[in-house]
């Protein structure tokens, strides 16, 4: 992390991953061949750009950015994109935060912040 | 000397003034000319010689042409409020004066009662005597050609004759209960007189609210700004209770026959009336009463003597008018039907054994009809022969109503989409040559091959060469596209059409930048 607003940043794409991992497995369980339509699209992508940003090397595929409309992704592809970016998310907590006298907290560019944290652990991403 | 000098030099420039516009007339003159200058073609009509050419300055005929393609106007069916009519032949829809009688629209209802009064006009003139002018007006009110409804290949119909006329008119002294009071629906009169059908309501309804339809089609040819020339209509006169000839209507033509278009709003527009003798006959008419119920004559004299059957069946009808509504002009299957015909199309075997190549085509025409609405207005599904082989097409009409279809159209010159149906194992490179030899210049450089499996590379390749070689782009949609097709219009969370523009972008990504 090179700021400490890129940690805010990061903790709220984080959020917003992991409930769009909640909705559209949802919809996916029902219906995994179905379209995901325009809109849930749109919003998917602008989590994603941003979080490409700041995983840099660590996105979990170098050959993939966002999800292209004109392909038409299903439900259950944006769910296999989607959990890999939530490990990827997970990893890339785990390397930027440290743990000190029992707690945890962010690492700002390779030092530790005043940025207090939780276990990594319990950030995972739990499928219901 | 000085007052001839200024006046030969005012003349000097009036002249070259003069011939300025002279030139100028001219060179538009020759501009008009060009347009109209292509030669027809054998067994082609001059409607579609001209359509789209006369809009766009281009020698390219369409299939099936409606009065928007003609002009270029971009508008489909389902954005339309009145019926887009054909240039070559019918809509097969008709008026329901029913329908403006049951209407919420005071301005429905209020037309409704001038067509009810200028029919009971005709009884007042039989009853007063005047039973040839009533027949002339009549038979003149039988057909409305301008509007275009019916089975008609040819855009034009017949009147009916005196006799008939007579028959109608008789019904204002045989029947009391119309010598009394007069029609309320005039549509009865098919209950009474024999070839009274449903073509013939519609246009005598058409006939009698013909001012009022002139004035909606100049209002709509403005909003659309669809172009009208200055003709001449015979139009009931409200006021007169005569037709009269009105000159100088500013009114859409139809270029073939040089007569004049009316546009009618689609609300009121029903396959079958309302008040259907048909459905009389079937469910209402008391056949205990009458053992030759299958003679329709005799029917109908039973109906003229027994004028409360008849009476009965209208009441009823009246009470159930909240279940009458219009009906579309094209209407999607459910999509129950659209997975069925997928599973028919998937279990055909391929190729022509057993007719399955008419199977699978007849099951594919109805289900991309239904899915790719209301994007792409379905034309008609043809037939051609090419090195003695059977072809089978599904032609749309390209609205530009989606951004992707608009592409089409500017790049590839696309008026209508052309989709050729094969039901073959294995699509063959001579496949991809019959589509290409047909993309004249009908229907641009976009084709589409509907097929059973995904083509072999060499076959692909085959389509990415042509592109690269002519710009001539060609898709092939096999039956796991069309699954998609039918997920989406189940899903309705992505329009079908989109399936079409997956197949272009990943066509395009293939192709050489």
């Amino acid at each position: 992390m090179d700021t400490k607003e890129d940690v805010w940043e990061f903790e709220k794409l984080e959020q917003q991953l992991h409930s769009f991992l909640t909705e559209i497995s949802e919809l996916s369980k029902k219906k995994p061949n179905d379209a995901l339509n325009k809109f849930k699209l749109t919003f998917i992508n602008a989590t994603l750009v941003k979080l490409n940003d700041l995983l840099k090397d660590d996105r979990p595929f170098q050959d993939f950015e966002i999800f292209d409309v004109d392909d038409l992704p299903s439900n259950s592809d944006v769910i296999v994109i989607l959990s890999q970016y939530a490990a990827a998310t997970n990893r890339f907590r785990a390397n930027n935060t440290t743990k000190k006298s029992y707690e945890w907290w962010w690492l700002v560019k390779g030092k530790i912040s005043d940025l207090q944290t939780e276990d990594p652990e319990s950030f995972k991403y739990q499928p219901r | 000397m000085y007052l001839l000098s200024r006046y030969l030099v005012y003349t000097s420039f009036f002249c070259f003034f003069l011939l300025f516009v002279f030139l100028v007339l001219k060179k538009q003159k020759q501009k008009l000319n060009r347009k109209e200058k292509r030669p027809r073609r054998k067994g082609e009509s001059r409607a579609r010689t001209l359509a789209v050419g006369l809009a766009y300055n281009l020698p390219m005929p369409i299939v099936r042409p409606r009065l928007t393609d003609y002009y270029g106007i971009l508008i489909s069916q389902a954005e339309a409020d009145f019926a887009i009519p054909f240039l070559d032949e019918d809509i097969p829809l008709y008026l329901d004066p029913f329908l403006l009688w049951r209407s919420p629209s005071q301005q429905d209802n209020a037309l409704h009662t001038s067509l009810i009064n200028s029919f009971n006009h005709l009884g007042y003139l039989e009853k007063q005597g005047k039973h040839s002018q009533a027949v002339e007006i009549l038979t003149a009110l039988s057909e409305c050609d301008e509007v275009g409804f019916g089975h008609s290949h040819t855009r034009e119909g017949r009147r009916f004759g005196d006799a008939t006329a007579g028959e109608i008119l008789h019904l204002f002294r045989t029947i009391p209960e119309y010598d009394k009071r007069g029609f309320t629906h005039f549509e009865e009169i098919q209950f009474f007189v024999d070839h009274i059908s449903k073509d013939r309501i519609s246009d005598i309804a058409c006939n009698l609210l013909k001012s009022f339809l002139v004035d909606y089609t100049i209002q709509q040819c403005q909003s659309y700004r669809i172009p009208t020339s200055s003709l001449t209509a015979p139009v009931y006169s409200y006021k007169e209770n005569k037709i009269i000839t009105e000159r100088g209507l500013s009114l859409p033509c139809n270029p073939e026959t040089k007569k004049p278009i009316i546009l009618v709003p689609k609300r009121w527009l029903r396959f079958r009336p309302w008040l259907d003798l048909n459905e009389y006959l079937t469910e209402y008419f008391p056949k205990e009463k009458l053992p030759s119920a299958d003679s329709r004559p005799a029917v109908l004299t039973f109906n003229r003597q027994n004028y409360g059957a008849v009476q009965q069946y209208v009441a009823a009808k009246e009470r159930s008018a909240d279940d009458c509504k219009n009906d579309p002009l094209f209407s999607q299957i459910p999509i129950a039907s659209a997975r069925k015909s997928l599973e028919v199309i998937k279990a055909i075997p391929s190729g022509q054994k057993d007719e399955n190549d008419q199977t699978y085509e007849r099951e594919l025409s109805r289900l991309l009809a239904s899915a790719f609405y209301p994007q792409l207005d379905f034309a008609k599904a043809q037939s051609r022969t090419e090195s003695g082989v059977l072809i089978r097409d599904l032609i749309f009409y390209n609205n530009r109503s989606h951004e992707f279809l608009a592409e089409l159209f500017n790049k590839y010159d696309c008026r209508q989409i052309v989709m050729e149906m094969k039901n073959v194992n294995e699509l063959q490179s001579e496949h991809i040559n019959q589509l290409n030899r047909y993309m004249t210049d009908q229907f641009g450089k976009l084709g589409v091959i509907l097929t059973r499996r995904d083509p072999l590379a060499k076959v692909f390749r085959n389509t990415v060469d042509l592109w690269a070689g002519q710009r001539r782009c060609i898709l092939i949609l096999d039956d796991v596209d069309l699954e998609q097709i039918v997920t989406l219009y189940d899903c309705k969370q992505r329009d079908p059409i989109d399936v079409l523009k997956k197949k272009y972008v990943e066509f395009m990504r293939k192709c050489p930048s």
